[in-house]
């Protein structure tokens, strides 16, 4: 034991196992579990005290590599934030975990193949899964997005895909206006495979942030074929499958823009870019989201929405709660709260006039948002209550500011 | 350890489970496609300890693209649009059991691994396998052959169609269960090879977990002649390992001469070759290859073989083909060599104005070939690396083996670089006690085995035999449960099944066949109609879902058998004798029952007529 205590990843080591004597790389210890990559390129367990090592060879440890490069005259920026794009297998505890270095990743992907090679400044300005991200993530990001626009460059933001949706909705919100593009890409498969999404969906996210995009963009795969990306706008798209490619679908939409096969189409009606990037890098974070459920109790609703600036219910159908809500909903009103009604169903909009559970809902001032996505209004209202006056919330709340309320909906 | 001088022969055998697949629960077999199709790329990554494979390397070198087709038996796993689920405890324990059988060291945990293979084959660039077992030994009649690891993976999905640089696959075979037994090199001769290949092949048929398909299981044969080791890959027959061997062996040799000859022409330096575009010569050209090549748009590109002339193909030499195999790396189809022209339409004229273009020297050989301009530089690399390689006699590669043809070069030699581990499935625990157990009362030869199959069937020793031996096991396990009669289902695997599809010119898969007889025993309906209800599909007037649903499988009442009788009596004539009743009855009703009531009826009508 305590011979295999001192040994390190990567060390060669002699050992033997029930009178046979084998050779491999120390991989580590877990859970009891000596793992050894044996000389044929398997790791084998073995439990400690049925393996003695004859001999293993000492480990230098490694130099970090440089995790950031900047490139002189670069027309973009690539921001890493971590998530499964920037993510690579971690062989000491076998997970898949953020990593410190991308450059492998644009090395790889095929716009570097033909010669051609892309300038691209580089940068990993946070390292976290996307479930780990808090609205202070949000504004630190903003804030390095405008630095990068500021200096003429469009940008590329790396994500995990869990909670894109929220990150590039806050970006869409907080940037009033855009002088460069900015897109937002990850990958459902991790980087580290060789089937994975990352180095197309890379390249297209790089190809849309060349267009005339005045809206915050989410590039991801348009179908399990890798052969096209969907440009689209992240006020409308949301991750709809835990695990596929095309997880990401505009919802009631189509996309602003498709690039297959080397070229970019935009073709989706879309803010163009403006003369300069205007950030209100204000959020108010005492907003909450609230799920409706038969058997959702007063108690339990109002412990999530007292105190709250402003309240998000997911309601069902059209807009409806349990009836036994409502007095809640009138008390913490009268408090100050705002209450907004979004639809559970994710397609199609809410309206209160159908049933009179909506007008009763409506009377004790809950507003309905037509057919915004939910995770969007939470999104919406920190950005509305951070940089308006509280008069103003209603009103802007159910104003179209970023194209992320349809007037129109298609079959 | 060697047999002949210098030679050394391993193998691997690969045997198909017939269990569920490896990593979902989608079925082993029917493999019908959807319609859906999705295309895809593999990017090369680097494995474990951050080195890359000299394969992977290749096939990015390469840059292909995929299309695969879905199939009823796949999922979102097999398209790479979900990750493993759990591993499938019917593959694991069998592949534990054989290990064990082989008295190979049991490891305490098993690991799943990704085994990088970025031909497309599998759709996540990688092959999901697991070590469940080393050091183990199978007795032969020469010797104990030491066996290196018992391995339990994922078969790779089916290669349909190249084009190009793209290349078809089907998503059906993907994901079947492959045992994987690896030997030492301590087989002596062919010969010795195939009696090895049998022995562990038993090991495996007598768990009665093996796929009874034609490729179910299938040999990679690793020789070295002292040049490096070659894997042969992919040999489904046991007798072809034999000639392979042989074949391989042959190749070594001819190359050896080949080499020796072109390094006193050239001295065996670097070779420099300059690829050009001759298209302008062939501009009336009768050779439908290079022909049709235009007409596609495409170049015809010349370029000097140094020192090959009389190398490229006779005799025993045949260097022509190791170049042919190198530009068919990058997509072309192949190439035609100075030995070989005048040929393939290609004129003594249009050779002669090829020789003044290219201008060879009499030890020169030379060769054209159908490619795009654009493709030079990737085909002078290709055949560069090619030559620099045979010319050192470093032989060692992947290589395929068609009878007609003898082997081939597939790919370089994969190394243990490209194994990292699979992070979507944790480490496995089992209990070996068990597996210990279940091994010991595995059958220790195939006579052992048959008598446990006649003892439990209750049917012959030589109908046992048959059916071991034939891998049928599984079959005969579930047609006898559906059928509760062993005697039916042994008759139906070895006769009837036969007889069906020489009769009718048509086969039915035992997916289908099991359906059939599921679906007529859910309708309580006995072997008469089950018969019936195959005839019916074998013969194409009913589809494997609509015969349960036919009248035509409902056996005649008693009612119904009289009346016939009575009405082929009432005809008289040679078809109401007794020898030719049961004829004549299924040829008026054309539906099932049972002879012997049909005999009883007659006699008793008989004798009431006789009153």
């Amino acid at each position: 034991m305590s011979d295999l205590g001192s040994i390190k990843f990567g060390a060669a080591i002699r050992f033997r196992y029930r009178n046979t004597v084998l050779s491999g790389t120390f991989i580590g210890i877990e859970n009891g579990i000596v793992t050894i990559k044996l000389a044929n390129g398997y790791n084998a367990g073995f439990l400690p005290d049925s393996i003695e090592i004859l001999e293993h060879s000492e480990v230098k440890a490694e130099r970090k590599k440089e995790p950031t490069r900047k490139a002189e005259g670069a027309k973009i920026s690539i921001l890493s934030t971590g998530g499964t794009i920037a993510s690579r297998v971690d062989y000491t505890t076998g997970a898949v975990k953020p990593s410190e270095d991308i450059d492998w990743l644009l090395e790889s992907a095929p716009f570097n193949r033909n010669g051609s090679r892309l300038t691209a400044e580089f940068r990993i300005i946070e390292n976290i899964l996307s479930e780990n991200m808090k609205p202070s993530n949000w504004i630190a990001i903003a804030r390095k997005i405008k630095t990068d626009l500021d200096a003429g460059r469009s940008v590329v933001v790396l994500h995990g895909t869990d909670t894109m949706t929220y990150t590039a909705s806050a970006m869409a919100f907080m940037f009033r206006s855009l002088s460069h593009p900015v897109v937002f890409t990850g990958s459902q498969r991790s980087s580290d495979r060789p089937s994975s999404d990352s180095f197309l969906n890379v390249e297209g996210a790089v190809s849309v942030s060349s267009s005339n995009l005045g809206e915050v963009a989410i590039a991801m795969h348009s179908s399990p074929s890798d052969d096209c990306i969907s440009a689209m706008r992240a006020v409308r798209t949301r991750k709809m499958h835990s695990t596929r490619r095309d997880a990401f679908k505009p919802i009631e939409e189509g996309p602003m823009g498709k690039y297959s096969n080397g070229k970019l189409e935009m073709y989706g009606e879309y803010r163009p870019l403006s003369g300069e990037s205007t950030l209100d890098d204000r959020l108010e974070q005492s907003v909450t989201m609230t799920y409706f459920y038969p058997g959702l109790s007063a108690g339990d609703f109002e412990s999530m929405a007292s105190g709250k600036k402003a309240v998000v219910i997911m309601g069902t159908g059209l807009g409806h709660i349990a009836d036994d809500l409502l007095q809640s909903i009138r008390r913490l009103s009268r408090d100050g709260t705002e209450f907004m009604m979004t639809s559970q169903c994710i397609y199609g909009r809410v309206n209160p006039f159908i049933y009179s559970t909506g007008r009763n809902l409506s009377d004790a001032g809950v507003t309905y948002l037509g057919d915004m996505l939910s995770e969007v209004a939470y999104v919406k209202s920190m950005y509305v209550l951070g940089n308006f006056p509280a008069d103003r919330f209603r009103e802007l709340m159910t104003s179209n500011l970023r194209n992320e309320l349809l007037e129109r909906l298609k079959l | 350890m060697t047999g002949e001088s210098g030679t050394k022969i391993g193998l691997e055998i690969h045997v198909q489970l017939n269990t569920g697949k490896l990593f979902c629960r989608c079925r082993s077999t029917g493999e019908t496609h959807t319609g859906t199709r999705i295309s895809r790329r593999l990017y090369a990554t680097t494995g474990e300890m951050g080195k890359s494979d000299s394969a992977v390397k290749f096939e990015t070198f390469r840059n292909r693209t995929f299309e695969y087709l879905v199939t009823e038996n796949s999922c979102l796993v097999e398209a790479d649009e979900e990750p493993p689920h759990h591993i499938d405890g019917e593959a694991l324990e069998t592949a534990l059991v054989v290990a064990s059988k082989l008295d190979c060291i049991l490891l305490e945990r098993v690991f799943v691994m990704r085994k990088l293979v970025i031909d497309g084959s599998n759709t996540s660039g990688f092959q999901r396998t697991a070590l469940v077992g080393i050091g183990g030994t199978i007795n032969t009649s020469r010797g104990p052959v030491r066996i290196s690891s018992v391995c339990l993976e994922e078969d790779s999905a089916r290669k349909t169609e190249t084009n190009g640089s793209s290349v078809q696959y089907s998503l059906g075979r993907l994901g079947v269960p492959l045992i994987e037994i690896s030997t030492e090199p301590d087989i002596k001769d062919e010969e010795h090879a195939v009696e090895t290949a049998r022995a562990i092949s038993f090991v495996v048929t007598a768990t009665g977990k093996a796929h009874r398909a034609a490729e179910a299981i299938r040999q990679d044969v690793n020789v070295s002649f002292g040049h490096g080791r070659i894997e042969l890959k992919g040999i489904s027959r046991i007798s072809d390992i034999k000639e392979c061997i042989r074949a391989e062996r042959e190749r070594n040799a001819a190359l050896g001469s080949a080499i020796s000859i072109l390094g006193e022409r050239t001295g065996n330096e670097t070779f420099n070759l300059t690829l050009r575009d001759v298209s302008e010569l062939f501009r009336d050209t009768q050779s439908r290859v290079l022909k049709k090549g235009l007409e596609a748009g495409n170049q015809i590109l010349g370029l000097v073989l140094p020192g090959m002339h009389g190398l490229l193909k006779s005799g025993d030499f045949r260097l022509g083909r190791e170049l042919a195999d190198a530009v068919k790396t990058v997509g072309l189809s192949g190439l035609m060599h100075s030995d070989e022209l005048p040929g393939y339409g290609v004129t003594e004229e249009e050779v002669r104005n090829l020789r003044s273009m290219l201008s060879p020297r009499k030890v020169d050989g030379f060769a054209i070939m159908v490619a795009r301009v654009t493709d030079i530089e990737r085909i002078r690399t290709a055949m560069e690396l090619r030559l620099a390689k045979i010319i050192t006699m470093d032989l060692a590669e992947t290589r395929g083996y068609n009878p007609e043809i003898g082997t081939f070069f597939l790919r370089p030699l994969a190394g243990s670089e490209r194994m990292y581990p699979e992070t979507d499935v944790e480490a496995i625990e089992y209990d070996q006690k068990h597996v210990c157990a279940l091994s010991e009362k595995l059958p220790r030869t195939p006579e052992e085995a048959s008598m446990e199959i006649s003892r439990k069937y209750g049917i012959s020793r030589q109908d046992a035999d048959t059916i071991f031996r034939e891998n049928s096991l599984a079959l005969l396990e579930r047609i006898s449960e559906i059928s509760s009669d062993s005697r039916w289902a042994t008759r139906f695997i070895l006769q009837l099944k036969g007889a069906f599809e020489t009769k009718h010119g048509k086969a039915l898969s035992e997916d289908e066949i099991i359906s059939i007889l599921e679906a007529v025993r859910n309708r309580n309906l006995g072997r008469e109609s089950m018969e019936k209800a195959l005839d019916l599909v074998y013969a194409g007037k009913e589809t494997p879902l609509s015969v349960s649903a036919s009248s035509s499988i409902v056996p005649l009442s008693s009612q119904e058998l009289d009346t016939i009788l009575r009405q082929i009596l009432d005809e008289g004539g040679p078809g109401s004798e007794k020898s030719r009743i049961i004829a004549s009855i299924r040829e008026k009703s054309g539906r099932p029952f049972d002879p012997s009531t049909a005999m009883k009826a007659y006699d008793s009508l008989k004798a009431r007529a006789g009153k």
